[in-house]
């Protein structure tokens, strides 16, 4: 009876941030059962994929015995890279670079280069065939999703082309510990009856995927098949991915768009996932920032400066930081911060290389929406300034603490795809004009009545450099509609960074050009991440009165000039200080009620009421400072 | 949205203020780069470098543009610097490099002498002449250059000491010839009253 060929691929991953204790104890536990299954059952082969800086933090002597297997040929090495990189984010030259760091690393600790590709969530794009062709990888294997669906059940495999060069393709069923079949041999039986019989021998790739950590033991899945061994043998032969092309001739050639398997546990997959991706709030702006960061490093000549950097970026293009999946992803402020934190951070290093004096200002598209962003800069702050829409600051990081402290979230989503959309997502500095008569606290849920067009208008800007700081100028000409009545309106609004100082100075001025005057509310919303509040570390403090709960509760602080929000989680604390007194409301930005559970960002709505009179000027003066604060509870991972 | 396709960014190193320019270098864009330079040399900054080596397209408009900001700049006492070598940047201003100061990279800003007006020239002839020496056969050539240099200098202190050391031997013998002379001399006085006398007579030839 001829006999079926089955592979047996097994994929740990790193599910959630994780220190570089946690991360050896969990690989170190995960390679002791993989060795004490290998030894147990003498029948079984299995192919194993590892990012190579995995590899790196297993204990040596359990690589060691690794290696036997290996050399018994009854274990196959598969790479993802040194990471894993999110191909179609990410600049191609930088994959190149993890993949072949990835080679190094196996070549350098267990003596062999993979020959298998295996991208995390079959995030392919075609142009991967050049990259492994360039590392001398020879076979990807793909979820089988990503083929036609009359080719999915085919069992055996194909090859791809791209720019006439070609690779073999190895569809997998990709499984996780709860949608894996409770009877594997009945499961092979029903995907070989599936197929048509147009292969000459069928192959069947097995993709079973585990995470690190978790609380359901996903390695059990493999223990009983591997007492089922017995069963599935009579039927199938195992095999390993490497003897595959050599054995059975290809089903064909398929072209493989870019695709990306989005849930590793299903079998579901996002046509134009980039769109899909660009529909949420922050997984653009950190994708940009990387992307920015990425040309600026390979802008640069010295080897000595850029290889430490360039090693760090593999890890913010990893794909694990961008999905959103089960506790993890972008929608996870922890992930979230982590991913900006590190970007923050070699921003910083390269910043205190060229030793620019008194700041720097950018403007360039950094939204990729046509229109230019200023970005204001100095040794200790990096603002982003959005000028086309309502002059809204989307990104403020703090380089001391590598902090991105306006990295709040909005879940509901971009409808077309945009990075940021003014008005929906976090921003701060968002202007707002209410009725005198309004309740402010409207801001707050987003149902106040906007009298003005200034959170989405596009403002006028002049940037100047002084010897000592930069600045931005904003301005422009708008109109209030109260009383059914359009009243003119002028807005100034002007940011500055002062030296190397971590304060972020704002001063806005209202102008009335008509001769009749009006009174109206101004509030000006921002939108802070401060993981700290959620585990109520985090609080607000206004003279000796302290107000802690801030995910739960809301906080009205009346005519004041100056407060502070301390996170101790973040490490930082922000203090604003006013030239005249303003209401200020604190609130969780998830909603009026504030659920906790699901913690998107604080928000902060100044107010007051404005009068102005027939050319009548109002103005508001004051300054965001940050300092460093004793961390406790940090985010933290392997690297 | 042509007027929005440059990237700009603005940065002070010592007392010079940097613009570094990257896109494309349209006519719709002048204004805004003439508010930007004009502010900040409004705003005291005297010393302005404009990097546009990141320029990918550029059109006359823009060289215009340069010549009145120079002009301003230089009458208010101040200098305007250019660093590009890239192609179409070269030659968009091509017929007035003599009139700027015009550097191929930030690193020859910052540096001056010997040594910079070498590269400076260097890289200006190539632009003219169209040759170029890629740097291992530059330092070759100026290996064998040294070489023979070194050949020259050490000949030529060979035969210095050669000619030292025949002048030396000349003097001596003429000493020694004056002196033997001086002595014939001497003997020749004594012997002569014996010769007057047709005691003895000279055997030495006359």
């Amino acid at each position: 009876m001829k006999r079926h060929g089955l592979a047996l691929i097994v994929h740990p991953y790193k599910n959630v941030l994780l220190s570089k204790d946690r991360l050896r104890e969990a690989l170190d536990g995960f390679v002791r059962r993989l060795l004490r299954l290998l030894t147990e059952h003498q029948n079984l082969r299995l192919g194993l994929v590892l990012p190579g800086y995995m590899l790196q933090h297993i204990d040596p002597l359990l690589l060691s015995e690794l290696r036997e297997v290996s050399r018994r040929n009854d274990l196959e090495w598969l790479l993802p890279g040194y990471t894993e990189p999110f191909v179609s984010f990410s600049p191609q030259w930088l994959t190149m670079a993890n993949v072949k760091k990835g080679m190094d690393v196996f070549s350098e600790l267990v003596g062999v280069r993979p020959g298998g590709f295996v991208p995390a969530f079959s995030n392919w794009e075609p142009s991967c065939v050049d990259v492994m062709a360039e590392c001398g990888l020879q076979y990807v294997v793909l979820s089988q999703s990503l083929l036609p669906e009359r080719d999915r059940n085919r069992c055996g495999y194909w090859v791809t082309e791209y720019g006439g060069t070609s690779a073999v393709v190895l569809p997998a069923h990709v499984m996780h510990h709860h949608s894996a079949p409770s009877s594997l041999p009945d499961w092979l039986s029903a995907a070989v009856a599936r197929d048509d019989g147009l292969a000459s021998v069928s192959l069947l790739v097995v993709d079973y995927l585990v995470p690190l950590v978790g609380s359901v033991d996903a390695f059990g899945w493999l223990e009983s098949v591997a007492e089922t061994l017995e069963a599935v043998l009579l039927k199938f032969q195992l095999a390993l991915l490497n003897e595959v092309p050599s054995s059975s001739p290809p089903l064909g050639l398929q072209y493989i768009p870019p695709s990306l398997a989005f849930r590793r546990e299903e079998d579901e997959l996002v046509p134009g996932f980039q769109n899909y991706l660009h529909t949420f709030d922050q997984v653009g702006i950190m994708q940009r920032k990387m992307m920015a960061l990425a040309q600026h490093i390979a802008g640069r000549e010295s080897a000595k400066e850029v290889e430490p950097l360039k090693g760090e970026l593999f890890f913010v293009q990893d794909i694990n930081r961008y999905l959103p999946h089960a506790g993890a992803g972008f929608p996870d402020m922890r992930d979230r911060l982590w991913t900006y934190g590190k970007m923050i951070g070699m921003e910083a290093q390269l910043a205190k290389r060229d030793r620019l004096k008194g700041g720097q200002i950018r403007i360039a598209d950094f939204l990729k929406n046509g229109t230019k962003c200023i970005v204001l800069s100095n040794g200790a702050l990096k603002a982003y300034i959005d000028h086309k829409n309502g002059g809204q600051v989307f990104e403020l990081d703090f380089r001391a603490r590598h902090a991105n402290l306006f990295a709040g979230y909005n879940a509901s989503r971009h409808e077309p795809p945009r990075i940021a959309v003014p008005g929906k997502s976090p921003a701060s500095f968002v202007d707002h004009f209410l009725d005198a008569t309004a309740d402010v606290a409207g801001t707050l849920a987003g149902s106040a009545a906007e009298r003005g067009d200034f959170v989405r208008g596009p403002y006028d800007y002049k940037v100047k450099k002084s010897a000592d700081g930069v600045k931005a100028v904003l301005r422009r000409q708008g109109a209030l509609l109260l009383d059914e009545k359009q009243y003119p309106l002028v807005v100034e609004k002007a940011f500055g960074l002062r030296e190397n100082i971590p304060e972020y100075s704002f001063a806005y001025q209202l102008a009335n050009q008509s001769l009749a005057g009006y009174s109206f509310v101004f509030a000006v919303e921002l939108t802070l991440a401060l993981p700290g509040v959620p585990a109520d570390r985090a609080y607000l403090k206004c003279g000796s009165t302290k107000h802690s709960r801030l995910a739960r509760n809301r906080v009205l602080l009346e005519g004041v000039t100056a407060w502070t929000l301390h996170d101790s989680v973040l490490g930082v604390a922000v203090s604003f200080v006013t030239q005249k007194p303003v209401d200020v409301w604190c609130a969780d930005a998830g909603g009026t009620e504030g659920d906790g559970g699901d913690y998107h960002g604080t928000k902060l709505v100044m107010s007051s009421p404005v009068s102005l009179d027939e050319n009548g000027v109002w103005s508001l003066v004051g300054k965001m400072e940050l300092k460093k604060l004793r961390r406790s509870g940090e985010i933290t991972d392997a690297i | 949205m042509r007027s929005e396709a440059l990237d700009i960014t603005i940065e002070g190193r010592g007392t010079t203020i940097w613009l570094f320019l990257s896109g494309p270098f349209h006519s719709e864009q002048v204004p805004n780069i003439r508010e930007k330079i004009e502010g900040l040399v409004g705003d005291g900054h005297r010393d302005i470098v404009v990097d546009l080596e990141q320029v990918t397209e550029i059109n006359e408009g823009v060289v215009s543009l340069f010549l009145d900001l120079l002009n301003m700049v230089k009458g208010k006492g101040g200098d305007l610097k250019l660093v590009f070598r890239n192609r179409t940047v070269s030659a968009a201003f091509a017929r007035y490099r003599n009139l700027f100061s015009i550097f191929p990279d930030a690193r020859s800003v910052q540096s001056h002498g010997f040594w910079n007006g070498i590269r400076r020239r260097g890289i200006l002839l190539s632009r003219r002449t169209g040759v170029r020496l890629s740097r291992p056969v530059a330092i070759f050539l100026l290996f064998v250059l040294c070489g023979w240099f070194f050949s020259l200098a050490l000949i030529i202190r060979i035969q210095n000491r050669l000619i030292r050391k025949q002048e030396e031997e000349i003097r001596t013998l003429v000493t020694w010839k004056h002196e033997n002379q001086l002595e014939i001399e001497r003997l020749r006085e004594r012997l002569r009253p014996m010769e007057q006398l047709g005691l003895l007579r000279d055997s030495l030839p006359e």
